[in-house]
């Protein structure tokens, strides 16, 4: 068990990848597919550890020690592990800053604030195959003017950044958030009740907007609160329109009763 | 075997796999998932519970997070952080972190495992391949070739 420290035994799956199936030719190389089923007890506590470097570059980094770690670090199974530990440590920081704030007597009371979240490829418009996770928290000050800022985490570079919702001044409800966050084409999507707002985080950082057609934007009658849910399909960005003919629906998922829009949106 | 102290606290004896024996009471010893599940089957009452994959030395530093935390309440939160950051500092160096972090998984406490984990990363954060290799003696088994690949594919990384 103990890890001797002049170094012949690591004892705990440290060890490189067996390298018998992989001598021969460079077909080592595992898809990222490859999962749990070949994990080691060693293995997970490389994630452990792994998951916990405070930015995907040093992961990246981590590549190269070995081939086991490549294999471990390709897997599907420590991207999860890292996007989730990366995102509740970001969100409970945040949520304790705001605080802070509170208690310091900052008025914040008009900002209205909306979190979501989104896993961003970065080979969407890059070569790399490195994930960007977003976490996105989009906040409207109202006052004089209103500014609408989002505020975006970037597993990337561990920090968040604020921007400001450029070219919306004239949207009243520009910043709220009806619906998931969706990424394609290297933009985030979301659906404020009014139009799709697309948002570049890396290139142009603007703003621009997708109008839907009316048949989704009216709100349905009863006055329930309808559902919006964003996709991707095909290569296409879908807008899904949920509505709830009863209190109870959220319970009754296949419940006769609730019907769904479906729009395209190109 | 359990023995009860005078203030009515059930005492559990764990045993290292270097047969060094440990007494504490239960409420410290449960703090493991692992031993928390081995009491409620019934391991405890029949002599010292064993614990193969752990050695003295490290069973100690466990037993002295286990003690510090099931004394604490959350009020003392920023206190605790303190403690910790000198109790991992007292473990010296990434083989005696990697031997806690080992113990720490093998009876499932989690707080002590999310300590000693992000100190180790903390640790190779900013090291090069090479110098994380060096550290648990993990072997380099890239052909050139390949890890010339692996490099050009994550140059960003290195820049």
């Amino acid at each position: 068990m103990t890890m001797s420290r002049d170094g012949n035994k690591t004892g705990w799956g440290l060890v490189p990848f067996p390298s018998s199936s992989s001598s021969s030719s460079n077909t080592w190389f595992p898809s990222p597919s490859s999962d749990l089923s070949n994990f080691s007890v060693g293995d997970y506590l490389v994630v452990e550890i792994l998951c916990r470097l405070p930015s995907i570059k040093w992961v990246v980094r981590c590549m190269c020690v070995s081939k086991g770690w490549y294999r471990i670090i390709s897997s599907h199974y420590f991207v999860r592990r890292f996007i989730n530990h990366h995102i509740n440590s970001a969100n409970a920081k945040q949520e304790e800053e705001e605080d802070d704030q509170d208690s310091e007597g900052n008025n914040n009371n008009n900002v209205l604030t909306v979190r979501a979240r989104c896993h961003l490829p970065r080979g969407d418009y890059q070569s790399s195959p490195s994930p960007i996770v977003i976490s996105m928290v989009v906040s409207i000050q109202e006052g004089v003017k209103e500014v609408a800022t989002i505020d975006i985490y970037t597993s990337e570079t561990g920090k968040w950044c604020r921007f400001p919702l450029a070219d919306v001044l004239q949207r009243v409800r520009i910043g709220s958030l009806l619906s998931n966050v969706v990424s394609l084409n290297g933009k985030l999507h979301w659906y404020n009740g009014e139009v799709v707002v697309a948002f570049d985080p890396f290139n142009t950082r603007r703003t621009c907007f997708i109008q839907v057609s009316s048949d989704i934007q009216n709100k349905p009658a009863g006055d329930r609160t309808p559902f919006y849910s964003l996709s991707v399909c095909l290569g296409s960005l879908r807008c899904w329109q949920l509505v709830f003919k009863t209190i109870l629906a959220p319970l009754l998922l296949h419940h006769p009763q609730w019907k769904r829009k479906v729009l395209y949106l190109g | 075997m359990s023995i009860t102290t005078e203030n009515n606290e059930k005492m559990i004896t764990l045993m290292s796999s270097d047969g060094e024996e440990f007494v504490v009471e239960e409420a410290v010893a449960a703090q493991s998932q692992t031993i928390k599940h081995l009491i409620e089957d019934g391991c405890s009452t029949e002599g010292s519970i064993p614990l193969p994959n752990v050695t003295g030395r490290v069973l100690s530093e466990v037993i002295q997070y286990c003690k510090k935390h099931s004394s604490s309440d959350d009020k003392e939160e920023k206190e605790l952080e303190a403690w910790d950051a000198e109790f991992v500092k007292a473990a010296d160096d990434h083989v005696a972190l990697t031997d806690l972090m080992m113990a720490a998984n093998f009876l499932d406490i989690k707080g002590l495992l999310d300590l000693v984990a992000q100190t180790l990363a903390n640790m190779i954060t900013g090291k090069s391949p090479e110098e994380v290799r060096r550290m648990w003696n993990i072997k380099n088994d890239f052909t050139p070739e390949e890890a010339e690949k692996v490099r050009k594919e994550n140059q960003w990384a290195f820049e």
